[in-house]
Parts: C-alpha cells; structure tokens; sequence
C-alpha cells in the first residue's frame, strides 16, 4: 500500500485545547472521518492508490458470501396416503411434506440478498391428467408459489393415458430473495401430491447463498 | 520496523502529537499489501461483490401460450449461411438452425420474450463495470408444460438468455442456449395436440467483457441494461397452424458484477 492518505484535516494544529480534540475529536464516534477511525483499521478506497488491487487476502473469510447446504442421495417414496388432503392447489402442513436432505436452516448475520439453488430428481406412475405431484420451495414456512413445479406423464389434454410406465424428470431451480432480516431462517423444499399413486424422489440438494450487501 | 504510539491526554503539546503522527505516517506508508491486516477492507470492498446496480430478479406462475404465429412470421428471412445454416425461407423450420442463436440486431429472429421476464440489471456503472473487469451472472428457469408440434416433426422447443445493450440492441448469450426435443419427453413419441412435457429448463449465462466486446460492443462505454429469457420452435417441416408451446412458472434472476480476475 504505497501511499497512505490520512483524513483532511486530521487534527487541527492551533487554537484548540487538548480537551478538545482527547474527547471530542479523538473519541467522536459521530464524526469517524476526525478521529482516528482510519489508523483503527477502517481503511476504504480512498486511502489507497488508484493502482492498488484488493485480493481475497486482504479480506475475511465469510465476509462478503456465505454457504449453506444440505443434500442427500436415497431415494424417497410417497404414496397417495401420505397426503391427507389431497390438494395439489393448496399447500400447507396436512398436504406436503419437507423432503429430508433439501432443507436448511442457517443464521443470517446481516441483512441482505439470499440466493437459493437446487437440484431433484422426482418421477411419478399419474394415470390421469388431472393427477399431479408437485414441488415448492417455502422459506420460514411461507410457499413461493412461483418455484411451483407440476409433474405429470405425457397425456393429451383431455385425453386419456397412452401408455405406461413413470414420468421422471429434473428441478434444478432458482429463487432470489432480496431482503431477509439477520436471524435463523428456514429454506426447504416440499413435495406434493394430488392422485398419483407413487411419487419418488430422487438425490437432491439445497443451497443458499447470503450475500453481504444492500440492494436497492 | 515497530513503531509505539503513545497515549494522549489533557495538557500534552500539539507538537508532540504532530511528531507522534508524523512518524506514524511514515510507518504506515512503508508497509506494503502484504502488512495490511486481513479484513480491512471488509467495509468497501464487500460491495464490489454484488453491486446495487448490478441485481434483479423476477418471477411469475401465469400460464402462456406462444402459437405458432409468434415465430412463423419471424423465421421470415435469410441469414446465418456463414455459420453453417441457410435461407429458412417462408413458414418453413425445416432447413436452419440456430434460430436463437446469433445476431438480433441483424434479424427480427424467431424468438419470443416471455412476458414478464424482461429484467433491468446489469452495469449501469460502465466505468465500474470496465475498472472493475465485472461480469453478469444470469441464472434462468423455465417449465413449459406443453408443446403442440403440429404438421412438424424433430421438434425442439429452443430457450436462451440475452442481454441488451444500452436499453437498444439484444444479443443473446450463446452458451445459455437449450434445445428441448419434444419426441423424447411424451410418453408414446407420437404427439398429438397439446402434449404435456412438464419439463423444467434450467438456464446459466454469464455476461462477460469478452462477449460483449465480440459483439462489436465497448465494455468500458456500453452498458449492459436488461437480461431476458426467449424461447422459440425449431423442427422438420412446416408451420400446418396448430404449433404452439406453453409455459408456466418462471424464475429470471441476474446478479453482479462480479469480478472475472480475482
């Protein structure tokens, strides 16, 4: 760093008692740019040359981006029981169930940006048009019904089923949240069904990704 | 070189100060990067890292229907033979490829912006963005629900991302593009009508100086405004008048700039 520049004017040179500038300048914590907030450490872009790159080492570990994941590789199996009320339209507690390995739970240690990202691999036996098996992810509870996926086998509008055998697809989703509070949160997803005898869920995994900044 | 700075209190001198600062100085300046303390630039810097200007995301669960008339006017023209393709000609999808890929701003291309999933992003800060060598991510999903192939055959449902430039010209980002064959995803690979695929199309690009410099642009000067995601038709034969696709639920988020170099 060749070239430091100190706050202008650091401390005044003349017609100010000690008295003054020990707890008024020195110890100010309302006015840092008069005190000796920047020798403490608090160095920003103006006190470095133009041509001064900052690297990762000249920052904390976890001090822009944070990661938090959780992922599994059994298969699960649903069945048309597991659901008590059958509502593919309607998610809450008694017709979805969290899908273990695809949930995490993480502290959230500044307000900010969250960027979720996620993988399953999910197959169901429909025998008619009508029956769905569905994916959602719900952050502290709460469904984003816009990562809604709906999964059905290959039938015409109105049709009837051409053949057997099961559907299997992949959901590798996104979600950006672009405010969440400092706290414990919850992001997981969630499996639901409406009809199909047999849903199965495939490996999966979960990521969140906190940014440190403010967007505006 | 250690240097002790010496405690102030009420009645000390002013020229003792101004020694104690001087020397300070000169201590601090002669240290290079290498002696400044991990963690100090936590403050600014962090913001480098996903700038205000920089993000956007959008989303949206209403079901839309692109028929065939949304690309059948569009793959009206002629173009594309130094890339391998040649003259589509009128309603007919049979003879070129890479209908989303390549130049927007030398043909109307037969692609159509999903409504709702024009985003303004991206490097408002043209100076940041060339100091910076910043680049966008941008991250994509999209389900469509179903595809009508029609009189065609070999059908693929083709999405991508693109960018513009300057809120003017779109370019599209050629690493994100996906051909979905619909033959592959129904049950019986005999289509007929509407056929569900419930398929969900994950896409990633990435915006970088490189590309936007190949595309006859200036990083430094041009700024990147808006991120989209378009989806188009391809196959063998021609447009009968039933083709269509539907698309339900979407997910459009971009995030930057981040740094290319570091």
């Amino acid at each position: 760093m060749p070239t430091h520049t100190w706050p202008s004017p650091l401390f005044p040179t003349t017609g100010i008692s000690a008295s003054y500038w020990t707890d008024t300048i020195l110890h100010d914590t309302t006015n840092p740019e008069d005190s000796l907030y920047v020798i403490n450490g608090n160095l920003d872009e103006e006190n470095v040359d133009a041509g001064f790159t900052v690297y990762a080492e000249h920052t904390q570990k976890g001090s822009h981006v944070r990661v938090h994941q959780a992922a599994r590789t059994v298969d699960l199996d649903y069945f048309d029981g597991s659901f008590a009320a059958k509502s593919s339209g309607t998610v809450d507690s008694d017709t979805s169930h969290v899908i273990p390995g695809c949930a995490v739970r993480w502290y959230q240690p500044w307000v900010g940006p969250v960027l979720f990202m996620w993988s399953v691999g999910w197959g169901n036996n429909a025998d008619a048009d009508t029956e769905i098996s569905a994916l959602f992810l719900t952050l502290d509870g709460t469904v984003e019904d816009d990562t809604r996926r709906n999964l059905r086998r290959s039938i015409p509008t109105g049709g009837t089923i051409q053949n057997g055998g099961a559907c299997n697809r992949v959901y590798s989703g996104h979600w950006f949240e672009p405010d969440m509070s400092v706290g414990y949160h919850d992001a997981a997803l969630i499996v639901a069904c409406n009809g199909p005898p047999h849903t199965r869920l495939y490996s999966g995994h979960i990521i969140a990704v906190p940014f440190n900044v403010t967007l505006s | 070189m250690t240097w002790n700075f010496n405690r102030f209190s009420d009645g000390d001198g002013l020229d003792n100060l101004s020694t104690e600062l001087t020397a300070a100085s000169t201590w601090f300046n002669a240290i290079d990067g290498d002696g400044v303390r991990r963690g100090c630039f936590n403050l600014h810097h962090g913001l480098d890292v996903l700038s205000t200007t920089g993000t956007g995301s959008t989303s949206g669960s209403t079901e839309r229907t692109y028929d065939h008339a949304t690309f059948s006017t569009a793959l009206e023209w002629s173009g594309y033979a130094t890339d391998g393709a040649t003259d589509a000609g009128a309603n007919n999808p049979s003879t070129f490829d890479r209908i989303v890929l390549g130049h927007p701003d030398t043909s109307a291309g037969a692609t159509a912006t999903i409504s709702g999933m024009t985003n303004r992003v991206g490097m408002d800060n043209a100076a940041s963005a060339a100091q910076k060598q910043s680049c966008l991510i941008v991250l994509g999903n999209v389900q469509v629900t179903q595809v009508n192939v029609g009189a065609l055959s070999d059908v693929f449902v083709v999405l991508c991302l693109q960018y513009r430039i300057n809120v003017s010209d779109w370019y599209t980002i050629d690493h994100s593009e996906v051909h979905l064959s619909v033959e592959d995803h129904i049950a019986d690979s005999s289509p007929s009508g509407y056929e569900r695929i419930d398929f969900d199309v994950p896409l990633l690009g990435i915006v970088t100086p490189a590309l936007v410099t190949d595309n006859g642009d200036t990083p430094g000067s041009d700024s990147v405004t808006e991120v989209r995601i378009c989806v188009s038709m391809r196959g063998t034969g021609t447009f009968g008048g039933s083709e269509g696709i539907r698309i339900n639920r979407w997910n459009l988020t971009a995030i930057g700039p981040f740094s290319e170099d570091v």
